[in-house]
């Protein structure tokens, strides 16, 4: 799976549009008011097409399996560009339990991976943060965090209040 | 310091995520929030 930009200019945006459509269709919803809180800032970003302000999506190549907005900007009190990532959200055909359990997985990689990819291409940042709407995410990504730090691959990676940051070099500089 | 490298960094995700979801069970991954569905229950639950 990559990372792919949206945008209403080339038409990826559209392609991603049919998609989801698409796939509600098959589930018997309305794509219209489907995930209607996150939908409506990645469409505004996929629009607007600021440089630093993307909405990107999760695609195999077939699907567009998530979609979501991504952010550089610098924010104390880290040290470098800072590349926030949020209003994840799944696609249709996952959200009702119609794909493997894998493609699960998968998809949660891609996202954290694609971040990453950003972070070291178009949307230079020395850290990434997600951003965790509700409790069962920072239960999540508390524990997939610690984990993730065990590995000993980058310079930190905290669950804090709403979001997961995960830093590359260099490390947090505290603010003064 | 730890010098970043891509390729080492995507895969300690990739086996941290596997590890995590193996340990919440994927039903558990079902109630995050990138799943609008699971946020309508959250909305049935209050209401």
């Amino acid at each position: 799976m990559d990372v792919v930009r949206l945008s209403a200019d080339d038409g990826s945006l559209a392609r991603f549009e049919a998609d989801w459509a698409e796939q509600c269709a098959e589930m018997d919803e309305d794509y219209e008011s489907y995930g209607a809180a996150t939908m409506a800032p990645i469409r505004a970003f996929a629009e607007a097409k600021a440089d630093k302000e993307w909405a990107i999506a999760i695609s195999d190549g077939e699907r567009f399996m998530a979609a979501a907005c991504a952010i550089r900007t610098r924010q104390k009190p880290f040290n470098g560009e800072v590349l926030r990532i949020r209003e994840v959200t799944v696609c249709p055909l996952l959200d009702y339990g119609n794909l493997d359990e894998n493609a699960y997985v998968d998809t949660l990689i891609a996202i954290l991976n694609g971040a990453l990819k950003l972070s070291e291409s178009d949307l230079k940042a020395e850290h990434i943060k997600l951003h965790l709407r509700s409790p069962a995410d920072a239960v999540f990504f508390r524990a997939f965090g610690n984990t993730l730090d065990s590995k000993g691959v980058f310079a930190a990676t905290e669950a804090h209040g709403a979001w997961l940051t995960i830093s590359k070099a260099p490390a947090l500089q505290l603010a003064k | 310091m730890i010098k970043y490298d891509e390729a080492k960094a995507c895969n300690a995700v990739k086996e941290a995520m596997e590890e995590t979801v193996s340990h919440f069970g994927i039903a558990f991954v079902r109630t995050l929030s990138f799943f609008p569905s699971a946020h309508k229950v959250e909305l049935k639950k209050a209401a």
